[in-house]
C-alpha cells in the first residue's frame, strides 16, 4: 500500500498514459471472462464463499433489469377491466394491491364454509416425555422425583398464577414462557408481532394442550385486532389461529403462519 | 389452555381512563357528585346572533333536558314577538307582517350545547350537547368536571334551530338489488328523493326506484368504466361522465311530471308516434333519393307491431346524447341551480385533462372552455350567488393546489385561492343541499309551492327557488371548504357577497381563508356541509370523521371514531340530523351528534363501500361487491 499519494502526485504533474483509456476500456469488456475463469478454477471454501457472492450480484442485476422493464411499459393502472373499477378519488394512487386480494380472498373463502381448516403442517414428530419434562428432585434428601419441569416453551396467560410449590406436578420455568408470536400471513407474506390468546390443541396430546406448551404444530389463539379485518357481520375480527412452524425452545421466538380458512 | 378474553388496547387509553376514575371517586369522596336537589342558574343564548334570550333563569339540574329547555326557549320566543307587535302596533296602525318569516310563528324543535374551551390542538369535544337532562350531560361529565364547571356559575347554554322535521332512524337494510356487473362506483339520489342513480364499471348507469325498491332502467350507451354522474335540479333529464371523457345527457320520457311518472315506461300512444315519426323519416329519406314524389300513405295510419315488441318498446331505457370533448375521465359534473336558468340548465364538467367544459345541454354543444388549471381537476360546483354578469358562479379544485372561482355567463376567471399545499381533492359549499335539492319540498314530495311542471312556467319555477336560495342565504352566506391532500381542511369567505369578514376585525380578504382546520392524519377524502349549513363533516383515509362548525368559521367540534380503515364517502340527512360514513372496511356507520359516537352501525356489504346517499328517508349505497343496498327505519 502506497504510504503517501506520491502515485496520485505523478499522475498529477504528468499525467496518464496515451493509450490509459483504451486499456481500462478493455480490461473493462475482459474483466467478465475473466471472472467466469477465477469461478470455474477455484475449489473448496473459496469456491462457495465467490459463488455466493456471485449469486447475489446476480439477483440484485435482475432486480434492477426488472425495474427497469416495469418502468418503460406503458401499464395503465386504470385498465379497461371491469372488476377493478375505481372510483374517481381513487384513480391515480397507488392502491394496497396486496391487501385488496388478500381481503377479497379471505371474504370469498369465508364464504366456503364446507372447507375446513387444512393446517400447513399437518404431521409434526412425536415428542417423547423425557424430552419434554425433566425430572425435578425434591423433599429432604432429594430423592423423590415426581415433580417434573416442562423444557420446552409455554404459554401460561395474563392471570396466571403459581400454584402452592408443594403442591405443583409441573414447573413452567419464567424464562420459556413467551407472550408474543411472530405471526406469518400467508397471502400477503408478511409478519406482524401478536400478543397469544392461548393454546388451542397441540398435537402431543391433552396434556400438552393443557399445560400450553408451544411445540412445532401447536395450533394457537392470536389477537389480530391490529390487522383491521372486518367480518360481513360488520364485526372487527380480533382472534384468529395459527399454528407455530418452528421450535421455539431452540430459537427463542414463536413463528407461527396464520390459519385462513380455505 | 382456555381463552382470556380480549387485553384492553393502548396503554395510554387504560391509563387515561383509570386517571379518570380516581378522579371522580376523589370528587365523590368530597360530596359533589349528588346534584339531584341542586340548581343552576342558565342563560340562553342563540347560535345565529349571539343574543340573548330572556334573563338568567334557575332551573333544577337533574330534571331540565332538552324537551324542558325547547319549550322554555319557544316561551320566551313567543314572548318576544307578542311584545315586538304590540311595540310596532303602537308606532303604526296597520302592520303588515312582511318581515317575519314562518320559522319565527311556530314553535320549532332546538338542539342545546354549552361550548366548552378545550386546549389548542386537542382531540376532545369543544361542544357539550344537552339530551336528557343538564346534570347527566353537562355538570356529571368528567370533561366538565376537569375544567371545573360547577352548579354556581350561570351556564351559557347556546341553542340552534333544526328542522321541524324529522329523518326516522335508520334500522335495517330492506333490500339487496343486484344487477351491476362490477363495482359502483358512484350513486346519486335524484332532487325528488323518489329515483336514484348508480353508475359503474361495467359501463352501465342504472336508474332505481326507492318507493318499490325495484330497478327502472339500464342507461348504456358508456364505453368505458361510468365515473359520476349529476341529476337536472328540476329532474328532467341527468348526465353521466366515463372515463373516455365523454358524458351522456339522458332525458326524462314524460317531461311534465318528475320521479317515477317521468322516468318509468312510456305510454302506448308515445311508443306508436315515434314509430311513426321514424317511418315518416325514412319515407322522406326515400322519396329525396327517388326524386319522385311517391305518396307515403295515411299518416295517422296505425303502425302495425305486435305486443312484445310494443311492451319491449314501451319499457325501453331513454336514450342518451353524447356530448364529446374532453380527452380524459371526467372527475365531476354539475348542472346549474334552477334559480338561475331553470328553462335549460347548463351542465359543467371537470376532466383529469385539467378543464372545464361548460356544455349547453338543449344545442348539445360545448359553450365554454375554463383551461386555467395545469392539471387534474377535481371537482367542479356551481355556485348559487350570481355574479357580475347574471349567470352563476364556478368554483373548481384541482390538482394543482389552487380553488378558482370563474363567472358562469362568459367563462372568465374572478379569483384563485392559493393557501392549500397539496392537491384539493374534494371541495363543498353551504348551499349545496339547496342547489341539488331546492326545487322539491322535502315533505310533502312535488315542487315547492305547488308548483309542477305540467302548469308552471320555468319563470315561476325560477322565481320560487330563488325565494328559497335568498331566504336561506339570509341567516348564513355562500361559504367554501376545501379539504385536500396535505391533511387540512381551508374555510373561505363568501366569494361574492355576503361580510367577508363574518366578524373578524378588519383586513380580511375573500382571497385569504378565514381557518384552517388541521386535525386529520392523512389525506381527506370528502367534506359536506349539512342541509342546514350549521355543521361540516370531512372524512379522510385515517379512518376519522371531524365535525366543525359551519357557522364559527369552522371551528372544531368533535371527531368521530370508528372506522378500521379510510372513510370513503359522507352524507347527511335532510333534517341535518344525521350523518353516514362509508368506509373501506365495508360498513357504513350513523353517527349520533350528541355524544359523538355511533348511533346506528352497518354492515351487511360484502366489500369497500364506494358510495353512499341519503334519498329521502332511504340510504342507498354501493360498493365493490356489485350490489346495490336500501336501509331504511
Amino acid at each position: 500500500m502506497p504510504q503517501n499519494d506520491y502515485i496520485e502526485e505523478h499522475i498529477r504533474r504528468h499525467g496518464r498514459r496515451m493509450d490509459h483509456e483504451e486499456r481500462m476500456r478493455k480490461r473493462e469488456a475482459r474483466s467478465s471472462h475473466k471472472a467466469s475463469a477465477i469461478a470455474q478454477k477455484t475449489t473448496g471454501l473459496k469456491a462457495k464463499m465467490l459463488n455466493k457472492k456471485r449469486r447475489a450480484e446476480k439477483i440484485q442485476l435482475k432486480k434492477t433489469l426488472k425495474a427497469h422493464e416495469e418502468r418503460d411499459v406503458k401499464q395503465a393502472s386504470t385498465s379497461s377491466n371491469p372488476d377493478q373499477a375505481l372510483p374517481t378519488y381513487l384513480l391515480d394512487r397507488e392502491g394496497q394491491k396486496d391487501a385488496k386480494a388478500l381481503s377479497s380472498a379471505v371474504k370469498e373463502r369465508r364464504k366456503d364454509k364446507a372447507a375446513k381448516y387444512s393446517v400447513p403442517l399437518p404431521q409434526v414428530r412425536g415428542i417423547a416425555e423425557d424430552e419434554a419434562f425433566k425430572v425435578m428432585k425434591t423433599g429432604k434428601r432429594k430423592d423423590k422425583g415426581w415433580k417434573r419441569m416442562v423444557t420446552k416453551a409455554t404459554f401460561v396467560g395474563e392471570s396466571f398464577t403459581r400454584k402452592p410449590p408443594k403442591l405443583e406436578r409441573f414447573v413452567r420455568p419464567m424464562a420459556l414462557r413467551y407472550k408474543k408470536a411472530h405471526v406469518t400471513h400467508p397471502d400477503l407474506k408478511a409478519t406482524f408481532s401478536l400478543p397469544i390468546l392461548g393454546v388451542k390443541k397441540n398435537p402431543q396430546g391433552p396434556l400438552m394442550t393443557q399445560l400450553g406448551v408451544l411445540t412445532k404444530g401447536a395450533v394457537i389463539e392470536v389477537n389480530v385486532s391490529e390487522l383491521g379485518l372486518v367480518t360481513t357481520g360488520g364485526k372487527v375480527a380480533w382472534g384468529k389461529f395459527a399454528q407455530v412452524t418452528n421450535n421455539p425452545e431452540n430459537d427463542g421466538c414463536v413463528n407461527a403462519v396464520l390459519l385462513v380458512s380455505s | 389452555m382456555a381463552t382470556s378474553p380480549p387485553i384492553p388496547t393502548a396503554k395510554r387509553q387504560r391509563l387515561n381512563n383509570q386517571r379518570e376514575a380516581t378522579q371522580i371517586q376523589a370528587l365523590a369522596e368530597q360530596g359533589k357528585l349528588n346534584p339531584s336537589t341542586q340548581n343552576v342558574v342558565v342563560q340562553l343564548q342563540s347560535s345565529i346572533d349571539g343574543e340573548t334570550l330572556g334573563p338568567a333563569i334557575s332551573l333544577p339540574a337533574a330534571s331540565t333536558g332538552q324537551r324542558e329547555l325547547q319549550m322554555i326557549v319557544n316561551q320566551l320566543r313567543r314572548q318576544a314577538r307578542k311584545g315586538k307587535k304590540r311595540k310596532v302596533e303602537g308606532a303604526l296602525d296597520d302592520t303588515d307582517d312582511e318581515g317575519s318569516d314562518e320559522e319565527d310563528d311556530e314553535d320549532r324543535p332546538f338542539a342545546f350545547h354549552l361550548d366548552v374551551a378545550t386546549a389548542e390542538g386537542s382531540n376532545a369535544p369543544t361542544r357539550l350537547d344537552i339530551a336528557s337532562s343538564i346534570s347527566n350531560d353537562v355538570l356529571q361529565v368528567a370533561l366538565a368536571r376537569k375544567l371545573d364547571l360547577s352548579s354556581e356559575d350561570t351556564l351559557r347554554i347556546v341553542f340552534e334551530p333544526q328542522a321541524v322535521f324529522r329523518v326516522r332512524p335508520i334500522r335495517r337494510c330492506s333490500a339487496t338489488l343486484s344487477g351491476h356487473a362490477s363495482p359502483i362506483l358512484y350513486s346519486l339520489a335524484s332532487p325528488s328523493s323518489s329515483l336514484f342513480l348508480t353508475t359503474a364499471g361495467d359501463n352501465t348507469a342504472r336508474l332505481w326506484d326507492v318507493s318499490t325498491e325495484m330497478p327502472l332502467h339500464t342507461l348504456q350507451g358508456h364505453r368505458n368504466w361510468v365515473l359520476t354522474a349529476a341529476w337536472d335540479p328540476l329532474e328532467r333529464r341527468c348526465a353521466t361522465g366515463d372515463m373516455d371523457g365523454v358524458i351522456y345527457l339522458w332525458n326524462s320520457i314524460d317531461q311534465a311530471s318528475y320521479g317515477r311518472k317521468a322516468w318509468g315506461s312510456r305510454t302506448g300512444e308515445q311508443v306508436e308516434e315515434e314509430a311513426r315519426a321514424a317511418a315518416a323519416a325514412e319515407a322522406a329519406a326515400a322519396e329525396s333519393k327517388d326524386g319522385s314524389s311517391s305518396s307515403s300513405g295515411d299518416p295517422t295510419a296505425r303502425i302495425k307491431m305486435k305486443a312484445k315488441e310494443k311492451r319491449a318498446l314501451r319499457h325501453a331505457a331513454p336514450p342518451g346524447n353524447i356530448l364529446r370533448g374532453h380527452t380524459k375521465w371526467i372527475t365531476s359534473l354539475a348542472f346549474e341551480p334552477a334559480h338561475l336558468n331553470a328553462d335549460s340548465p347548463r351542465l359543467a364538467s371537470s376532466s383529469k385533462d385539467g378543464t372545464v367544459r361548460v356544455w349547453n345541454t338543449s344545442n348539445r354543444t360545448c359553450a365554454f372552455t375554463l383551461a386555467a388549471h395545469s392539471s387534474s381537476v377535481n371537482l367542479v360546483r356551481w355556485g348559487g350567488e350570481s355574479g357580475e354578469n347574471g349567470g352563476g358562479v364556478l368554483y373548481t379544485a384541482a390538482n394543482d393546489r389552487t380553488v378558482k372561482i370563474w363567472d358562469g355567463a362568459t367563462g372568465r376567471l374572478i379569483r384563485s385561492l392559493d393557501a392549500h399545499a397539496h392537491w384539493v381533492n374534494t371541495m363543498a359549499l353551504s348551499t349545496d343541499f339547496i342547489l341539488r335539492n331546492g326545487a322539491f319540498d322535502e315533505r310533502k314530495g312535488g315542487l315547492i309551492d305547488g308548483l309542477s311542471h305540467a302548469t308552471s312556467s320555468p319563470s315561476e319555477i325560477q322565481a320560487a327557488c330563488l325565494k328559497r336560495f335568498r331566504k336561506f342565504t339570509q341567516s348564513q352566506p355562500e361559504t367554501l371548504v376545501s379539504g385536500s391532500e396535505d391533511h387540512t381542511l381551508y374555510f373561505w369567505p363568501p366569494q361574492l357577497k355576503g361580510d367577508a369578514t363574518q366578524g373578524e376585525a378588519g383586513g380580511v380578504t375573500p382571497k385569504k381563508p378565514l381557518n384552517r382546520m388541521v386535525g386529520h392524519q392523512k389525506p381527506i377524502n370528502h367534506v359536506c356541509f349539512s342541509p342546514d349549513g350549521r355543521l361540516i363533516a370531512s372524512a379522510s383515509f385515517d379512518g376519522s370523521v371531524r365535525l366543525w362548525s359551519g357557522t364559527e368559521k369552522g371551528k372544531f367540534i368533535a371527531t368521530l371514531r370508528g372506522h378500521v380503515s379510510s372513510v370513503y364517502r359522507l352524507s347527511w340527512s335532510c333534517d341535518s340530523r344525521l350523518l353516514v360514513s362509508a368506509s373501506k372496511d365495508s360498513t357504513m356507520k350513523i353517527w349520533d351528534l350528541k355524544t359523538y359516537k355511533i348511533k346506528v352501525d352497518l354492515p351487511g356489504h360484502g366489500d369497500e363501500v364506494y358510495c353512499v346517499d341519503w334519498v329521502g328517508d332511504k340510504i342507498a349505497s354501493g360498493g365493490r361487491d356489485r350490489q346495490v343496498r336500501i336501509w331504511r327505519a
